[in-house]
């Protein structure tokens, strides 16, 4: 007992040590508030913000912006669903009426031609010019950066938050000694987090189990599920599939470059088919042991089924999520646990947004300076503190995230980071950040998957659909060709 | 009929108002008036009908995406849509929407009309509370469908364990799923028929039925013989109306399956290709297409309703 | 043994009618806590959502948004359709074919309709405007109007205009001594109609407000976050939404079992 206190003890001193230091450490150097210059254009700022947790968080800097400025800022919230709707026809109908807009690496290809580069806007706003800009770029993670906001190696907008996926499990179960047993005589090798999706198939069928049946020894009085998926028809059904794809080396089109890195267009190759209907395949493979309702579901659902107890795996879940399921241990069991891992195959979806200042913005200046702001690290640790995973590197990487006892708070960091280095070659080559129809394409994936996953077409009508329908919207709508 | 009858009322018309008029009197005899009174609503009309319908006509006939001009393609939107085997598979979806819908929504609602038509303590209470569905907002209460129906921790679910029986996923199961989507709308329209004629038999003449009990009619006989057939126009108004509602339902499915579990119907399927693929000639296609079978399928139903109107005076 | 079964009958028809929204303000009164777990019927209430809706939320304005919009919308739909009903109605002017194609107006896929409006409103700067919602509104309601007082005005007996007309009175004295008291009923309960409408209205105040104008329907989803999504605080929004439509509704089921009888049968 008195272990524990001291233990305990010793820890917070600690946190609290890492707290003071870090929070004195970068006032030096680090872009803050009381770095804007005085603005001269005092024309309001509309800015798009998604709706949820993320508004609370921001509004405090918003509000400092404001007495800092004396610029009013008006904020239009929204529901993440609509919001590539009605941001694109106001940036494409050139309204004006947004000053920042919210951006997801998925529609930077798009809009591209309508949001103004960071180095246009330094050029003009930044004393220092493009080098002010480039020292906080530094700070950021460069995977994301590239994924978020960089395009033909030019620089959108301001990364701001993240969600990586990852594998959650129930550490209690894992480490069961009947439990490893039993797999071990059953498969031929150790039960541990799976690193290749075959593998998490093994386990999903392992765990799953009626109830009666025996979880640790001790009967189950409800049925038992392997896995918990997002198989509705949201986005996250793609960004599943894409981290088994990806997980699995594939990739959803080749990407044909020139000696210069130059993209020339897309091209869908065998193995790119190939691995397509694998990585189909095991999804569909995997719905089997997901709980009833899985055709329906998003993070929400996998939430609610992983804190009552009814699966133990969930391959592939936003890290965020940990922090969100606030209660996560009360129903679950006696002496529940919860572990995380990186996806199998280490190459999960991460989603990722950037503030932008969209060329009919009414004041680009104070634009500039509240997305920079909003990019800048006060904010970046405010997300981390209200749960959500921001994108710079000095946050995340400060020694405080490593203590466990914070997972409960920012997810799983380390291995966050593990995941996000172990990417970083290969993101350059996802289709997703490279093509200019991207928005519409990703909309079909959604649909495809979706329906892969309910069996209305088969793993090889799915590829065929898929070969058959990104040759036209990406002929239609993009700037790149697909090539035979 | 209505054409002969304003005939006969031309002929009662004073003729004093024919001559020496004053322009006030030209404005209000019949020939102007009844234009004159049309004047907002032709203007709006004109504005907000034409235009959109020009504009989509015109755009059906090109590629128009929004961010380049539109180039002219001739039928080829047209040609696509009707070759697309999943633009029928969703009409056909949308259709037995409209079919099961109506034809929930009317029997039911005559049958809950005519087990309300009593006097009993607390009538007006009972009839207010059962509107209460049709006041809703129709997305706010996707949303808490969304919420009540989740298998885990659902208020729906909860009281099916609750009396032993295993959970239920509603809306992720194809056939279940749209099921339960008409289910939804059902629920909230349910209420617009069950007042229309409880308003109407509340509204019949009292004698007839009493003269039929008085003659020992079974109650069936009476319901099939008198209260239907002077049912009738509401009934009309009744199908006329969601019809024309249904074709559009798509607000059930925003905050439940976003079109997933084989729930996608026409509304939805425009919305995306229009608003979320932004591809505006597909679109326009779409709509001119489904306003043209809507138009059809209103223009029957219309005509049957001034029918029913017209034979029941 | 026949009253219980009557009972037995309004008590299923009430909870299946009323349960869903009732469980609605229960949830409003949840923690988080108590919200993503298997459902519990006693649990602690608390005001934390109603705290959190009305400190956080701009749904105090998006309220007033909304009230302006609809009543000014509504308003107009009747200063439009009231005259262009009595006129198919008493005149049978267009011989059908005029109202059928107002009717047709909402037959239009709203989705495929926004965009010419967008840009039309976005010409004459109306975007983000009470004054732009309202006009849509007014399109968005007008068709259903016209043909519900259509069916009112059919009810009222011509007979009574005809004898007043040979007694020598004017158009207008007419219409204010006789058609206006009797159609009361109906324009009643067609402006209760159209305030529901347009109060629970979703797509058009989504596309055409940001923040000036936003309605309440588009402050409600947008508690329906990427990472969250806040079921209590939008159970508190759905609740506000819905209690002026509670208050509409009741007034209207008392005009409703008066005035619905659109002049098929005279009782």
């Amino acid at each position: 007992m008195k272990n524990i206190v001291q233990k305990t003890m010793a820890v917070a001193l600690g946190v609290f040590l890492v707290l003071t230091l870090t929070s004195m450490a970068p006032a030096a150097e680090k872009f803050t508030v009381a770095d804007i210059p005085e603005i001269k254009n005092k024309k309001p700022i509309t800015i798009a913000i998604e709706a949820g947790g993320e508004e609370d968080t921001l509004k405090p800097f918003i509000k400092e912006f404001e007495k800092k400025t004396g610029i009013k800022v008006n904020t239009d919230v929204m529901l993440f669903a609509v919001m590539y709707g009605k941001e694109n026809i106001e940036l494409v109908g050139g309204t004006g009426a947004y000053d920042v807009v919210i951006v997801e690496a998925s529609w930077t290809n798009e809009w591209a031609p309508y949001l103004f580069s960071l180095e246009e806007l330094a050029k003009k706003y930044e004393p220092e010019g493009m080098k002010a800009v480039q020292r906080d770029l530094g700070y950021l993670d460069k995977g994301l950066l590239r994924m978020a906001s960089t395009r033909d190696g030019v620089v959108y907008g301001w990364p701001y938050e993240c969600y990586t996926e990852m594998m959650m499990y129930r550490a209690d179960v894992f480490e069961n000694p009947t439990e490893k047993t039993h797999f071990l005589n059953q498969y031929g090798y150790e039960l541990a987090p799976a690193t290749a999706w075959n593998q998490l198939l093994d386990q999903a069928k392992f765990f799953t189990r009626k109830k009666g049946g025996k979880l640790k020894g001790k009967p189950l009085n409800h049925d038992l599920y392997g896995v918990g998926l997002m198989a509705g028809r949201f986005p996250h059904v793609q960004d599943e599939i894409s981290s088994i794809l990806w997980g699995m080396g594939g990739n959803w089109a080749k990407i044909v470059r020139d000696d210069t890195g130059k993209a020339l267009g897309f091209k869908i190759t065998e193995r790119n088919k190939a691995l397509l209907k694998a990585a189909f395949e095991t999804y569909v493979a995997l719905l089997k042991f997901a709980p009833p309702g899985s055709l329906n579901a998003f993070w929400d659902f996998v939430m609610a089924q992983f804190s009552a107890g009814n699966i133990i795996i969930a391959p592939a879940l936003y890290d965020s999520c940990y922090p969100w399921m606030s209660n996560w241990g009360k129903d679950v069991g006696p002496g529940a646990k919860i572990g995380g891992a990186p996806t199998a195959g280490v190459q999960p979806y991460c989603g990722n947004f950037h503030f932008a200042v969209p060329k009919s913005a009414k004041n680009p200046e104070g634009a500039y300076w509240l997305a920079k702001l909003l990019g800048s690290y006060d904010v970046h640790k405010a997300w981390i503190g209200a749960g959500f995973i921001p994108a710079r590197r000095d946050v995340v990487e400060e020694p405080m995230y490593k203590n466990p006892d914070l997972y409960k708070k920012t997810g799983w960091i380390p291995t966050m980071l593990y995941t996000w280095d172990y990417q970083y070659p290969f993101v350059n080559n996802y289709l997703h950040f490279n093509s200019s129809a991207f928005g519409k394409i990703y909309d079909f994936m959604t649909e495809l998957c979706h329906n892969v996953a309910r069996g209305a077409l088969t793993p090889q009508q799915g590829v065929d659909k898929w070969v058959k329908t990104f040759t036209e919207l990406q002929t239609k709508f993009g700037n790149l060709p697909v090539l035979k | 009929m209505s054409r002969h009858r304003n005939k006969a009322r031309m002929e009662t018309l004073p003729t004093q108002f024919l001559e020496n008029q004053t322009a006030w009197e030209i404005l209000t005899s019949e020939k102007y008036f009844k234009w004159l009174l049309l004047i907002p609503l032709l203007t709006i009309l004109a504005v907000f009908a034409f235009y959109p319908l020009f504009y989509c006509l015109y755009m059906s006939f090109n590629e128009a995406l929004l961010v380049k001009p539109p180039e002219y393609i001739g039928l080829t939107n047209y040609r696509k849509i009707l070759h697309d085997p999943n633009f029928w598979t969703i009409l056909g979806r949308s259709s037995s929407a409209v079919i099961v819908c109506v034809g929930v929504e009317i029997t039911l609602g005559l049958g809950i009309a005519v087990f309300l038509n009593r006097e009993f303590r607390g009538q007006n209470i009972v009839r207010g509370l059962c509107l209460l569905p049709l006041v809703v907002s129709p997305l706010a209460m996707s949303l808490m469908w969304k919420y009540f129906l989740e298998p885990q921790f659902g208020i729906i679910n909860a009281m099916i364990s609750g009396v032993g029986l295993p959970q239920i996923s509603f809306l992720s199961t194809d056939g279940l799923a749209f099921a339960t989507i008409m289910s939804m709308e059902i629920w909230k329209w349910l209420p617009f028929s069950i007042f229309v004629f409880l308003a109407a038999i509340r509204g019949m003449p009292r004698d007839v039925f009493e003269a039929a009990s008085v003659d020992g009619a079974k109650s069936w006989y009476t319901f099939r013989r008198l209260t239907l057939p002077m049912l009738r126009p509401f009934i009309m108004i009744v199908l006329l109306l969601r019809v024309m509602w249904l074709i559009r339902l798509s607000d059930p499915l925003f905050g439940t399956t976003q079109g997933g579990a084989g729930t996608e119907v026409l509304d939805w399927y425009v919305y995306r290709i229009a608003f979320v693929r932004f591809d505006l000639g597909e679109g326009a296609t779409l709509a001119i297409i489904t306003l043209v079978m809507t138009l059809i399928i209103g223009a029957i139903l219309f005509r049957q309703l001034i029918k029913a109107l017209g034979t029941s005076r | 043994m026949k009253r219980v079964i009557f009972w037995v009958g309004v008590a299923v028809l009430l909870f299946v009618f009323i349960f869903p929204i009732a469980w609605i303000f229960v949830t409003s009164f949840k923690g988080p806590a108590d919200i993503m777990v298997p459902t519990r019927l006693f649990f602690k209430p608390t005001l934390a959502n109603y705290i959190y809706e009305f400190y956080n939320m701009p749904i105090l304005r998006e309220l007033l948004n909304t009230f302006i919009v609809t009543v000014f919308s509504t308003f107009l739909v009747m200063v439009v359709s009231l005259p262009a009903a009595y006129s198919f109605a008493r005149f049978n002017t267009g011989y059908g074919h005029l109202l059928f194609f107002t009717l047709t107006t909402r037959m239009f896929p709203p989705a495929v309709a926004a965009i010419p409006f967008f840009i039309f409103f976005k010409n004459l700067g109306l975007l983000d405007t009470h004054i732009g919602l309202i006009l849509l509104y007014l399109y968005f309601n007008m068709s259903f109007a016209t043909f519900l007082l259509y069916g009112f005005f059919k009810e009222i007996p011509e007979e009574l205009e005809h004898a007043a007309m040979v007694d020598g009175f004017g158009r207008l004295t007419i219409l204010r001594k006789i058609v206006f008291p009797l159609i009361m009923p109906g324009a009643v309960i067609t402006t209760v109609f159209c305030l529901i409408f347009a109060w629970n209205e979703f797509f058009f105040g989504y596309m055409f407000t940001r923040t000036v104008a936003r309605t309440v329907s588009f402050g409600l989803i947008s508690h329906w976050g990427s990472v969250v999504v806040q079921w209590g605080p939008m159970a508190v929004g759905v609740i506000f939404t819905i209690l002026p439509t509670l208050v509409a509704g009741w007034f209207m089921q008392r005009f409703i079992v008066r005035g619905l009888t659109f002049g098929a049968v005279k009782g």
